[in-house]
């Protein structure tokens, strides 16, 4: 009769029930640390202050402190992107599908919405310094 | 009695159809984040990687990306282009891996490392085509979501795979002939 110290944890149990091998373990732990790493490297920086709004036309940056609705160009058509309570989305797009009119709304710095058919891709980045001193930029 | 390539023939023939219905039913699942796929129809790709010679895996690969392309109207766009790349490098990654490594690696292992090909390519796609530098805000999101997508779809394989006497079936055929 085997003893509760021989019987295997949890993580064995689980393994020997999917058949999961060591490799498969090495596979998924080297995927959780690009993951982890990835999101460390490119979301950890300073604190949430304004929008970059990227199209094939050019770069625009908005402070998120002011509401305002605005215009770009997209490869399909306007685009109207709108920023409320600290938050800027989608809010028409010409293209098909409206994925990126229905996505929730951004504010965190690292946090992004991207029009896919219209190439317009909307970012969220740090500096509270910059947030004062100009109302939109083109970059 | 149907000589091998016959089977074979009638393998990836039934892998395609499956590959397809399966999109379809993927098509159907709502999604809580816009670009999040459980990747459903990667599952026969995913059991050819043991079923199918070189040649019959390339193109089970681009009937399934046809077939989810059709069904989501996107062939004829960049979309399907983005699928492509998807769908080929985690099919590359997954039968490279099996040669590699052979049963040290179950599907469990191959799923995750596909999904992260795959998220990787369409990533690296939409740099170079779409969104340039801002494409790596995108990076963090898609490794995860790949990590997800591929740890389940990779345990459901697994079990599938332990359970199914078809397999079992035809897994003999493809080795024995």
């Amino acid at each position: 009769m085997r003893g509760a110290a021989d019987r295997p944890g949890p993580v064995r149990r689980f393994a020997a029930r999917f058949g999961a091998t060591r490799l498969d373990a090495a596979f998924i732990a080297a995927a959780a640390a690009a993951f982890i790493a990835s999101a460390m490297l490119i979301y950890g920086g300073p604190s949430s202050a304004y929008a970059v709004v990227s199209t094939d036309s050019g770069e625009w940056v908005f402070p998120l402190a002011e509401d305002r609705e605005f215009v770009v160009e997209g490869a399909l058509g306007l685009v109207v992107i709108r920023i409320e309570g600290g938050a800027v989305y989608f809010r028409e797009s010409p293209c098909k599908n409206q994925l990126c009119v229905g996505a929730a709304p951004v504010s965190s710095p690292g946090q992004w919405s991207a029009c896919l058919p219209s190439g317009v891709f909307i970012r969220v980045e740090g500096g509270a310094a910059e947030e004062d001193e100009f109302d939109a930029l083109v970059r | 009695m149907r000589s091998s390539a016959d089977k074979r023939a009638r393998l990836a023939s039934f892998l395609a159809a499956l590959a397809f219905f399966l999109s379809a039913v993927e098509y159907m699942l709502p999604r809580p984040v816009p670009f999040m796929r459980l990747g459903l129809a990667n599952l026969p790709i995913l059991l050819a990687v043991d079923l199918l010679p070189f040649g019959g895996f390339i193109i089970l690969v681009v009937v399934k990306v046809l077939g989810m392309s059709l069904l989501t109207g996107s062939l004829f766009s960049y979309i399907a282009l983005f699928s492509l790349a998807g769908t080929m490098a985690s099919a590359l990654v997954m039968r490279g891996l099996r040669l590699a490594a052979g049963r040290k690696l179950s599907y469990l292992g191959l799923c995750v490392a596909g999904a992260m090909a795959s998220n990787l390519a369409q990533v690296a796609l939409a740099r170079v085509f779409v969104f340039g530098p801002s494409a790596r805000y995108m990076l963090p999101a898609f490794l995860g979501l790949g990590l997800v997508s591929g740890t389940l779809l990779g345990l459901f394989a697994q079990l599938f795979a332990r359970g199914s006497r078809w397999l079992a079936m035809v897994g003999e055929d493809a080795h024995g002939s």
